[in-house]
């Protein structure tokens, strides 16, 4: 059996001013996954995703990738991030050059890429995320939804095999959030295994088949949306609450409204549900 | 200053090759200091104006705005040449008597701080063409081409860029006081700002752990190694400044002669 792409087994961390910030956390990311780590502020996500490509190393437990063990030398660590690619939730702390071009370029000439093969790269990823006519802009004067592109971008040129995305669309109004998420899914169906975080209970419901809610540094509950959102206790523990969609489908389904066994994922699903 | 940024990411001379932009500068700057005459610095500056002007298309309004800050310094500071001392009060305009000597200008100083005046003013709008038409990217590739250490290229990058995010927080921080009631009265004053200051460098130190993260998360070891963008070297633009270069050159030679 072809072992999860990434493991972490009874992680702990603790930040030095003694907040205990993951708790004997154990999660399993299978290969080409959409998945989401679901927790409110301070649940622990962004610590855990640092701990994804080794920017930090846990007080206890262990990472796997591809079922090895994740070894914390400067090669094994150089070959891990360039499989592992986190996009920050802050795009203006990831992108450090005032050149998007060679924003884009950084990763790649970090791993030793030749220059042709950077240009080549660089130019495909602008092509594929439609942003080739940023390339000479200045990344100080794009907006969010733009640099969030680019940082993206700047992640994805290194050909990574795990996108984790820190809050995906903190920040960005309804259509650049949308236009974000729709390149995510597109990327996993090129074989990419997406991974974010969120505090945002619909996207989360609507987006992802995997979902892992956390709270204190702890797995509460995995597993399908729909399995996850049916425990309203855990929800509410984790000071999160239902996404609307199924909460409207349980009253009309109450009622007598609905009868379809399985509850709608999208607002295009309700409506078809609806008129049936 | 962001709006000269600004301008010089506009500029039609934007994607020219940034050695031949700067050599042009630089070629400039070296004869005005080096050769030291007025027809010189009347060349260039009025070259360099009119490059800015018409070939980068800035506006002249725009220029002109940028041309007077400097002007005010050497308004002030040729003032300071001009007025010259003697014992007796022959050739000085207004001659006045003060500390048991004349005081005034005289041809000479009056020539002097002219001469000056022109000098600073023809560097200056180089300076300008430079900063107009070139970003501060392309320079760090010159420097990277002079073989300049890294630290040093690296460090003018990240200073660069941090300007920006530097000037939005400060910016930010400030108008959040001021809803806040701040900055009221003169104690006030000093308060709000000290906190702004205070805040300030621990929010970057914050952001710049933030950044350094960002940086190992994509294999960051040591030194910012990038692609540089593909700039266009012609060698008509070449040729451009050879000719620039060599009729300055004839000016002083022939032209000399002739004011003489």
């Amino acid at each position: 059996m072809q072992p999860d792409l990434l493991t972490v087994r009874d992680l702990y961390y603790r930040y030095q001013d003694g907040t205990n910030a993951l708790n004997g956390l154990n999660i399993s990311v299978p290969v080409n996954c959409r998945a989401a780590i679901l927790g409110a502020n301070g649940a622990g996500k962004s610590t855990l995703f640092l701990h994804f490509n080794g920017l930090l190393r846990p007080l206890a437990g262990s990472v796997y990738y591809r079922g090895r063990e994740v070894q914390y030398n400067k090669k094994a660590l150089m070959n891990l991030r360039q499989r592992v690619g986190i996009v920050f939730q802050n795009p203006d702390h990831q992108l450090f050059s005032a050149s998007v071009w060679q924003d884009i370029s950084f990763g790649l000439m970090n791993q030793g890429c030749g220059k042709a093969e950077a240009r080549m790269r660089v130019e495909a990823v602008g092509e594929q995320l439609g942003i080739s006519e940023l390339f000479f802009r200045p990344t100080h004067f794009l907006s969010v939804g733009q640099k969030k592109m680019v940082s993206l971008a700047g992640v994805l040129a290194m050909e990574p095999e795990l996108i984790i995305c820190d809050e995906p669309t903190a920040g960005l109004d309804p259509e650049n959030a949308q236009l974000f998420m729709h390149v995510l899914n597109q990327l996993q169906q090129q074989g990419k295994t997406i991974v974010i975080s969120t505090h945002d209970v619909n996207l989360a419901y609507q987006w992802a088949d995997l979902v892992w809610l956390l709270h204190r540094g702890q797995v509460l509950a995995e597993g399908s949306p729909l399995e996850v959102f049916d425990q309203d206790e855990l929800l509410k523990q984790a000071h999160l609450e239902t996404p609307w969609l199924l909460e409207i489908w349980r009253v009309m389904e109450a009622q007598g409204l609905v009868s379809a066994d399985m509850p709608p994922r999208s607002k295009a699903q309700l409506r078809q549900a609806l008129h049936e | 200053m962001i709006r000269i940024d600004q301008a010089a990411y506009s500029s039609p001379w934007y994607s020219f090759h940034p050695a031949v932009k700067l050599g042009l500068v630089a070629a400039s700057l070296l004869l005005v200091l080096a050769l030291d005459t007025e027809i010189i610095s009347i060349s260039v500056l009025l070259s360099m104006s009119l490059l800015v002007i018409l070939a980068a298309r800035v506006s002249w309004r725009f220029y002109l705005n940028l041309m007077l800050i400097p002007l005010c310094f050497l308004v002030a500071g040729c003032a300071a040449v001009a007025v010259t001392n003697s014992i007796q009060p022959h050739g000085l305009w207004p001659a006045v008597y003060a500390g048991g000597l004349w005081w005034g200008i005289s041809d000479g100083s009056w020539h002097q701080a002219q001469a000056l005046m022109l000098r600073c003013l023809a560097c200056v709008s180089a300076m300008y063409l430079l900063a107009l038409t070139t970003p501060v990217v392309q320079l760090v590739y010159v420097m990277r081409m002079l073989k300049i250490p890294d630290v040093i290229t690296d460090l003018t990058g990240l200073i660069y860029i941090n300007i920006f995010t530097f000037l939005q927080t400060a910016q930010d921080i400030y108008i959040a006081q001021q809803s806040r009631c701040g900055y009221r009265g003169f104690k006030g004053q000093f308060s709000s700002l000290s906190a702004l200051v205070s805040n300030l460098f621990l929010k970057n130190l914050h952001r710049t752990s933030a950044c350094y993260d960002g940086l190992l998360a994509r294999g960051f070891n040591g030194s910012l190694e990038v692609l540089e963008e593909p700039y266009i070297f012609k060698p008509v633009h070449l040729a451009a400044v050879s000719i620039f270069i060599s009729s300055l050159l004839m000016i002083y030679f022939y032209g000399g002669r002739y004011a003489a």
